[in-house]
Parts: structure tokens; sequence; C-alpha cells
């Protein structure tokens, strides 16, 4: 019994499988912030995209995942724990992290992602 | 409007206000699993408590600031600031804890953080 905003989010995740830049912008509002916690956050749908493509894979073989565990919501915040999954280069990695977004009028207008950035920095070496 | 296991975890987090770890370690279930994501678990209340107690009586004030909650059933989440005074020091860490409730206890808690952003204060 997923909630309008749940369904954005996971919709949203789900879209990151297509590697279509284009419909994952299309979740953003125009001043959205994007927060992976360890680093800046990024403001804006321009500085949003630059980030989203930093890691988003280049061959048409790789692939990208983000697996769900559990989610939740309460109004226009939605919590989800992942295993974000990227099958790139001849690499696995799995990086586990719990993802907090705010939806506005139908968009994704804060993302906030939790994660040790050693557990990515260590598998990519 | 928050439900059982929401307002139990709320209460979890305000317990280490209060640095008492017998107080602490009656939230958990017996056979309870406590992850910090960029470690191994602990399983199991004698593991939790000399988990807690690996940075409980070092810290002069602990607060774990609740930002935001949501549950589903069973499952809480938060996202939280959780603050240290660790002698001259103030620590700190953004953290989304995940929580499962069963039976008024705490089964299984994970938090997610960023492991430098914690060494590289306290160092």
């Amino acid at each position: 019994m997923a909630s309008e905003a749940e369904k954005i989010v996971n919709d949203f995740c789900k879209a990151f499988e297509s590697k279509n830049l284009e419909s994952i912008m299309g979740y953003f509002t125009d001043d959205a912030v994007y927060h992976n916690i360890p680093m800046k956050p990024v403001s804006g749908k321009a500085a949003i995209r630059a980030t989203v493509e930093s890691f988003m894979p280049k061959n048409p073989s790789d692939k990208i995942t983000f697996k769900i565990l559990h989610t939740s919501s309460t109004g226009n915040v939605v919590f989800n724990e992942r295993v974000d999954i990227f099958d790139q280069g001849g690499k696995h990695i799995e990086l586990p992290v719990a993802g907090v977004f705010e939806i506005s009028g139908g968009k994704i207008a804060k993302w906030r992602d939790y994660f040790d950035m050693q557990m990515f920095t260590k598998q990519m070496a | 409007m928050a439900n059982e296991a929401e307002k139990i975890v709320a209460d979890f987090c305000k317990a280490f206000e209060r640095k008492n770890i017998d107080e602490i370690m009656a939230y958990f279930a017996e056979d309870a699993v406590y992850h910090n994501m960029p470690m191994e678990p602990a399983k199991g209340r004698d593991a939790i408590r000399a988990t807690i107690n690996s940075f409980l009586p070092g810290s002069n004030r602990i607060e774990f600031k609740i930002l935001h909650t949501a549950s589903n059933g069973s499952i809480v989440f938060n996202e939280r600031i959780d603050m240290f005074d660790i002698g001259e020091k103030r620590v700190e860490v953004p953290v989304a804890g995940m929580f499962e409730v069963r039976g008024g206890k705490i089964t299984l808690w994970r938090d997610y953080f960023d492991l430098p952003t914690y060494t590289k204060q306290i160092a």
C-alpha cells in the first residue's frame, strides 16, 4: 500500500536501470538538491545531471540497479534502504545505501543518500 | 501520528542522552542485530552491549537528534544527527537508521553513515 510519494521514488529508482538520463532528470524539481552525504550537496538540475552522469555506466553492456530492500514514508518524506549495484568494466560493485527523499508537487525536491564512501572506493579500486 | 514501533525507536534514541547502558539494552530483543554498515554487525545482546560501550562512556554528552522518521509496520526509518561531546570536541555524524521492531523490542538496527566523517572528527 505505497503512498503516491513512495511510488514516485520507486519509479525513480527503477528508472536508473534504463540508464536514460532524460528519464531520470524528469523526476526532479528545477531547484532540487541532491546530497550524497559524504560529499557536498549539489543544487539545481544542471549540477544534479552532471553528478548522475558521473556515475552512470557508459558501456551498453554495463548495468546499474537500485535494489530496494525496505521503504517507508510519512507525508512527502520517503525513506528507502537499498543495495545500489553497478556492473561495469568487469567489476560488480554493491553499495548499501539509505535514501531520504522529499517530494514536492509530484517531483523530487530533495534526495539525500547515506552510505560509507570507503565501501564504494574500495570496490572501485 | 507515530505508530508503536516508531515511538519505541524515538524513546530508544532519547535514552542515549542518559547514557545508561542497562536502560538502552532493555530495548533490544535477545537475538537482536546491530549493524553499523561500515563495520561488521554485532549479533546478540552481549556483542551489542560491547559495541555501545565502545562509545557510550567516552562521551560526556550524547544526543541522537531525529530530523525525520517514518514507519511501515515493524520497519522504522529515521534520519538523524548523532552528536557526541568527546573531551573538548563536538562530533556530529549524519546518519540514516533502519530499525525492525517485533514484540515491542528492537530486533534489527542498521545505521548508514560515512565512517571517515566520524573518524576525521575524532582524530
